[in-house]
């Protein structure tokens, strides 16, 4: 678990000094995007992606394609972004699994086999899901979580909703931090034994708040003691708006839109059929 | 009055009502004095920095910088004068690049964007950590955090450096370069350290705490060579 705890810190640092091996020269090599751009167009993806009815699947399906012609752009390995989006899985899972027993009607047949409309709305809270997180988690990666919060602040999210945000990520890795040092200091004396008692739970959560809490007074000292008075500074090149972002933002909401309403899916298996 | 200056007066100071950890502590230092604070662990060291850039309040007592009385009002004016590096470089070091570190003092400073790259490439050079600045902070070793932690308060050219065990946790090299750093510096310096040689390598006079209260202050090698009040220190 230590191990897992360690690369799981590591990829944080990772996020954010953009050492993600080659893929960051790549992004770099690439003309950036604005990331208000970029946020706009995810929050309009995910807002007409997620207003595909819940039993059309088929149509549902060409929206994989904003994920990954997005994570090309980006230079991040479409891959990578389909694994870790499955983090999520298990929980989307949980919450579809009860369409299948509620909703047993018949909608059609593959061989004898009859599949219910229970079975389609599973998987398309799944698809859903699984997109939803890719086009978050490609936004994040795209440039790091503090960028996006400085574009968010940008686009005129109020700065305490920013600052916390920011915090919460950083209070994030310290949590880590923290748990990493309370399980190596558990291995280290149990021998061999691997599970924690029930009993000893409480304790652990308990210490680890207290540690994390403690470091993270400290950090909000040393934080204090450089100038810092309640707002996250930005201090980054502010990027100005130019006119490929607004071809950018154009053209992914005219795609978008005629994917929605045009249903290119439904037309193109009804010339199938026709043919 | 020159801003190289730091004054505790009658510092009195309490974590919980019952328990004083600072005793009635006067210190004066004079402009570009280098003052090592030594004294056994709990003996107040630490509670006595804090004090010096308003992060503790004193309950009685009062701290000046210069000719600036320590208040609330105040507190952002002595910020930009005492650079203080803390004990944990990791607590000091929290942003996502070693860059947007060192320019968090800065910006706060609401510098300009220019002002800000100078500093930042400056402070860094510096302490020879330049190369080190698009690093995650979380990926150095225990020397290279160290530097860039005093870029950090740098970078924000204070008059005064106030250093927490800067020697911490290095190894013999790293420590070796660290003290080679601070002889070149300039500032008016007071390090709460541990490393007696350190302290006898860096600063002139010392000053011994124990329990609350300043037990001893003079030319280092006098205190530091008087066994009989080290071991009543504790040291």
């Amino acid at each position: 678990m230590s191990e897992q705890l360690h690369r799981m810190l590591a990829r944080l640092a990772n996020f954010e000094s953009g050492a993600i091996g080659n893929q960051n020269d790549t992004r770099k090599q690439a003309p950036r995007i604005d990331l208000r751009a970029r946020a706009i167009v995810s929050l309009i993806y995910l807002i007409i992606m997620l207003s595909v009815p819940i039993n059309r699947l088929s149509e549902l399906l060409i929206f994989a394609a904003f994920p990954i012609i997005t994570a090309a752009q980006t230079g991040v390995r479409y891959g990578c972004i389909a694994r870790q989006s499955l983090i999520a899985l298990p929980f989307v899972a949980v919450i579809g699994v009860f369409n299948i027993f509620y909703n047993r009607e018949p909608i059609f047949a593959i061989g004898g086999v009859i599949i219910a409309v229970g079975w389609i709305e599973f998987f398309s809270i799944i698809v859903r899901a699984m997109l939803s997180v890719q086009a978050l988690l490609l936004l994040v990666r795209a440039e790091g979580y503090n960028a996006l919060c400085r574009a968010l602040r940008r686009l005129g999210l109020p700065s305490v909703f920013t600052t916390q945000l920011l915090m919460l990520y950083r209070y994030t890795s310290l949590l880590l931090e923290q748990l990493l040092s309370l399980v190596r200091a558990r291995q280290a004396r149990s021998f061999g034994r691997r599970a924690l008692p029930v009993r000893d739970w409480g304790a652990v959560i308990g210490e680890l708040t207290v540690r994390t809490v403690d470091r993270s007074e400290r950090i909000s000292q040393a934080m204090w003691a450089r100038g810092f008075r309640g707002r996250m500074p930005d201090e980054q090149q502010v990027q100005r708006w130019q006119w490929r972002d607004t071809i950018y933002l154009t053209a992914w909401c005219l795609v978008l839109s005629v994917i929605r309403f045009t249903h290119p899916v439904e037309r193109i298996v009804t010339l199938f059929n026709k043919l | 009055m020159s801003h190289h200056f730091i004054l505790f007066e009658e510092i009195h100071y309490g974590y919980t009502a019952d328990n004083e950890v600072l005793r009635g502590v006067n210190l004066q230092l004079e402009h570009g004095e280098k003052v090592a604070l030594v004294g056994a662990n709990g003996a107040g060291k630490s509670t006595l920095l804090l004090h010096s850039i308003g992060l503790l309040t004193p309950t009685r007592g009062r701290v000046v910088v210069g000719d600036i009385t320590l208040s609330k009002r105040t507190v952002a004016q002595i910020r930009q004068t005492i650079g203080f590096v803390f004990q944990n470089a990791d607590d000091q070091l929290f942003m996502p690049t070693v860059e947007e570190d060192v320019a968090f003092g800065p910006t706060n400073m609401q510098l300009s964007r220019e002002e800000i790259e100078e500093r930042v490439a400056s402070s860094l050079a510096a302490v020879g950590a330049l190369s080190l600045r698009k690093r995650s902070p979380q990926q150095l070793s225990g020397g290279e955090k160290r530097r860039v932690a005093i870029a950090t308060v740098l970078a924000m050219g204070p008059s005064i450096l106030v250093m927490d065990e800067p020697s911490a946790a290095l190894d013999p090299r790293a420590r070796r370069e660290l003290i080679a750093l601070l002889k070149d510096f300039r500032h008016t310096a007071l390090i709460a350290t541990h490393d007696l040689a350190m302290a006898r390598e860096l600063c002139p006079r010392t000053v011994v705490m124990h329990a609350g209260q300043i037990a001893a202050d003079g030319p280092t090698e006098a205190i530091l060579n008087d066994r009989a009040l080290m071991d009543r220190c504790g040291l």
